[in-house]
């Protein structure tokens, strides 16, 4: 059953009205004009205080009685297979309780990358886990290895995989490839065909284009850097597994853990120190760290180190992208090539680079490449794909505007449909005074100042599966309780005020519990998608709850439940009149409390929200630097961020999540490195020191401007805003830079170095390896 | 992404296959976006070995982890 009705969508002098369907039962997303009290202000973070004095328990604060400690034995080789471990000698120290090995627990004996487990242990200290490591004997068979795209991509390459796997293979579209490794080659012969086909019809539009811009972008693997690490504090109660895991996904973890263990575990996580993309799974440290507990019969805790935070557990991927434009003389792009290479690690999965998704781009022909390295795997990372692909296809267009004449904004405006994107180039044009500094750089001695900008799309206004119980006790407390977890991004705030707004409290009046799987149901944080998903079902749940309670109080005092309302703390009637403090009508419940569970309201299985204003957020950056010839050094001075994410519940969290992608982002655009040893294949900078990341120092003034747009597509009318925000960034920056020293920066990150080559003040070093099929 | 859309693995896919997307919907956790939008950026693993690599040392994605591979698990109830 659904229901038809009328809405407005829009942005402050873009309203419209759109017919909707809505999912039977819900109620209609907030419209413009609407009384809000609570939803749309700037509530503090619920739960500031304990982070900010200390309070907060992660999970490393788990102290159960009897803790063990967990370590892991890592492999030192780039590429090996384990022939023997013995562990007897860990096993019988003072102190250790449990010894695994990743043979017996994960089934391979083969160690890919430098850092891969290789056995782990348990002890009574952390100091006697070390020990007891060093006393595991491995005897590995060493293997020739590749740490870095052009050496896995030269010509006689050592062969990073087993069998008949190869180090270089088409992703997208996929090589028709068998089980084994080898080749389909009939249906590689059609796929290639298609393929010629598309080439060759690229090439005749390119032919005709009145500009042509190609390039060559490279980035580097970007680590997640979570403050807090990987990890758990496990335990094993009558047969079942409590983990205190740090996770992006308590239902995710808890399914990992509940298949390998054969049990349905509980998972807590009520604070997260950062995930960025990188926890969704339990992770091998998870299983290991369940399997120690068990066999010692004790918790344990298993929290990774630096080291293994930036080698074992995901990174973004780097990449190289060929990319050609065409375009007509009015500007209007006609075709783009795009050919991207991305690792990985020893998988193929995720290297690819999103380039060709924002703007009206004509004939795309798009063939991505997999390379296979020998190096920890990569995991999502905020945006996957997205700062990289925006990098590449953002300097081409700057070209292109260059070479016709156009200003760089008019120029993306003229290819673009999105009604909230068009409205924001005005937005960040105006704010960063961009006709003034554009195309006029400002020399002061060696400091050259430039301005570039970029864009942003996102997606998600949320899915289904999320469950939120509402509780209204009699005596007036007001809980409301999720099982998913809260990374850090105000989560469990919004949740509160939409259920606050609906019940006529303060938002400090209701208390939201999150990150433990014995609540309801809630999903991973990821793809943007957490608040969407879960603030629908809040709503919906607090709105019921209210109706519920008012029908009792009008039972019991002889009223219209349909005449009164809650607002302000009280009951109020037809008029608007206070009739009955909010607590003096739970006083009148005959039960001790309201309880309401409702499902994220969703149309379909298949189609999780409806119609609305646009589908997808836009956003808009401007990026202004200084850049000292004399030194090389780049300063990110200013960045104006304009963003959207459909309804903004709350400013100041939204503008906070904006904040923090501007500033992952210049990071990747100006610090951020995986560093590999060519001959030890290891990270050499696995740490925190010699991995550069943007610091307080480093920071630019950040200008967000949030556009509010009624969206509709679901009861809040939320999208997300944990990823948009750093898609633009990197290559806003770039593009300043260029515009400073006019040449184009073709590389991330954007060091000392590569200015000075840039301005003919270094040599370039030389790329690329013998063979190497770019 | 306007033009994104769920699209559900074959049910005879190895339930041991995981990637990101199956844990941002808990009710649909066999589910993967696989359109040209994410294709190329989802990352698969095997709870076996909880790597990109099943306990046979190939990689592990839908298209192959289904049926007929060595090491393809139809109900991995305790892998422990």
């Amino acid at each position: 059953m659904v229901a038809e009705m009328k809405i407005k969508v829009g942005f402050e002098g873009h309203f419209e009205e759109l017919t909707v369907t809505l999912p039977d039962g819900d109620v209609p997303p907030y419209q413009p004009g609407d009384d809000l009290k609570v939803v749309g202000r700037s509530v503090p973070r619920s739960e500031a205080l304990l982070k900010a004095t200390g309070a907060a328990r992660y999970s490393y604060d788990q102290r159960p009685e009897g803790l063990l400690y967990g370590a892991i034995l890592r492999c030192p080789h780039a590429n090996a297979t384990i022939r023997e471990i013995d562990t007897s000698v860990a096993l019988a120290m003072p102190g250790v309780k449990a010894v695994v090995t990743a043979p017996d627990l994960f089934e391979s004996r083969e160690c890919r990358y430098a850092g891969s487990e290789v056995a782990a242990v348990c002890a009574t200290t952390e100091a006697i886990a070390d020990e007891a490591l060093r006393a595991i004997y491995v005897d590995y068979e060493v293997h020739p290895f590749a740490v870095t795209l052009d050496d896995a991509m030269a010509e006689g390459a050592p062969s990073v995989g087993r069998g008949n796997q190869v180090n270089v293979d088409r992703t997208s579209p996929r090589t028709a490839r068998q089980r084994d490794g080898s080749l389909n080659e009939d249906r590689e012969a059609e796929i290639r065909a298609n393929l010629d086909e598309q080439e060759e019809r690229i090439k005749g539009i390119l032919r005709a284009a009145a500009v042509v811009v190609s390039r060559t972008f490279r980035t580097e693997v970007q680590t997640h850097c979570p403050l807090e690490p990987h990890g758990l504090v496990c335990e094993w109660k009558d047969g079942k597994l409590i983990a205190h895991a740090s996770t992006q996904a308590t239902f995710g973890a808890q399914f990992e853990l509940g298949r390998r263990f054969g049990t349905s575990p509980q998972v807590i996580c009520e604070h997260v120190g950062g995930g960025f993309g990188s926890k969704f799974s339990a992770g091998r440290e998870g299983v290991i760290g369940a399997h120690l507990a068990r066999e010692a019969g004790a918790p344990v805790r298993l929290m990774l180190d630096r080291r293994a935070e930036q080698i074992a557990v995901g990174n973004r991927p780097d990449s190289i992208q060929k990319l050609t434009l065409g375009l007509d003389k009015e500007g209007k792009i006609l075709a783009l090539r795009i050919r991207n290479w991305g690792s990985s690690g020893t998988g193929m999965g995720g290297s690819g680079a999103h380039n060709d998704l924002i703007y009206q781009l004509g004939e795309v022909d798009k063939v991505e490449y997999g390379v296979r390295t020998n190096n920890g795997g990569a995991r999502a990372h905020r945006a996957p794909g997205w700062p990289q692909g925006a990098f590449g296809l953002e300097g081409l267009l700057d070209e292109a505007a260059a070479a016709l004449g156009i200003d760089p904004i008019e120029l993306r405006r003229r290819n673009d449909d999105h009604r909230i994107r068009l409205a924001e180039y005005q937005i960040a044009a105006e704010r960063s005074g961009w006709k003034e500094k554009h195309g006029r750089v400002r020399r002061e001695g060696p400091i050259r100042r430039g301005i570039g900008m970029a864009s942003s799309l996102w997606f998600s206004a949320g899915g289904a599966g999320a469950a939120v119980l509402v509780r209204i006790h009699k005596d007036g407390r007001v809980e409301v309780r999720n099982g998913a977890q809260d990374i850090g991004t105000g989560t469990r705030t919004v949740i509160g005020q939409v259920a606050a707004e609906e019940l006529g409290l303060r938002a400090d009046e209701v208390t939201v519990s999150m990150g433990n799987t014995d609540d309801p149901r809630g999903p991973a944080s990821g793809g943007s998608t957490t608040i969407g998903t879960v603030t629908p079902a809040a709503r919906l749940a607090a709105h019921d709850a209210k109706r519920e309670l008012l029908e009792a109080v009008a039972d019991r005092k002889g009223w219209q439940a349909g005449e009164l309302d809650l607002r302000g703390g009280s009951v109020v009637d037809a008029s608007g009149s206070a009739v009955l403090s909010f607590k003096a009508a739970c006083a009148l419940l005959d039960e001790d409390a309201i309880e309401v569970l409702r499902q994220r309201p969703t149309l379909s299985r298949r189609s999780a929200n409806y119609d609305g204003y646009e589908s997808t957020n836009a956003g808009v950056q401007v990026a202004e630097v200084a850049v000292d010839t004399e030194t090389g050094e780049v300063r990110v001075e200013r960045v104006v961020a304009v963003a959207d994410s459909g309804k903004i519940l709350n400013p100041k969290l939204a503008e906070s999540q904006v904040r923090g992608g501007v500033i992952q982002g210049v990071s990747f655009a100006l610090f951020e490195r995986r560093i590999m040893d060519r001959q030890q294949g290891v990270m050499v900078n696995a740490d925190m020191e010699n991995y550069k990341i943007l610091g307080a120092a480093d920071c630019p003034e950040i200008d967000v401007v949030l556009v509010d747009v009624y969206n509709g597509r679901n009861n809040t009318g939320v999208m997300g805003l944990g990823e948009p925000p750093i898609v633009a960034t990197a290559a806003a920056v770039a593009n300043a830079v260029s515009n400073a020293l006019g040449t184009r920066m073709t590389s991330l990150p954007i060091t000392p170095r590569k200015v000075l080559e840039a301005l003919g003040k270094a040599p370039r070093p030389a790329t690329g390896r013998k063979g190497t099929s770019l | 992404m306007a033009n994104q859309k769920p699209v559900f693995l074959p049910d005879d896919v190895c339930p041991c296959l995981r990637t990101k997307t199956m844990t941002l919907n808990p009710e649909y956790r066999r589910s993967a976006y696989e359109d040209r939008f994410t294709a190329d950026t989802a990352i698969f693993h095997c709870l076996r070995t909880m790597a990109p690599q099943g306990p046979d040392e190939l990689d592990c994605e839908p298209q192959m982890c289904r049926p007929g591979r060595e090491c393809y698990t139809p109900d991995p109830a305790d892998l422990g």
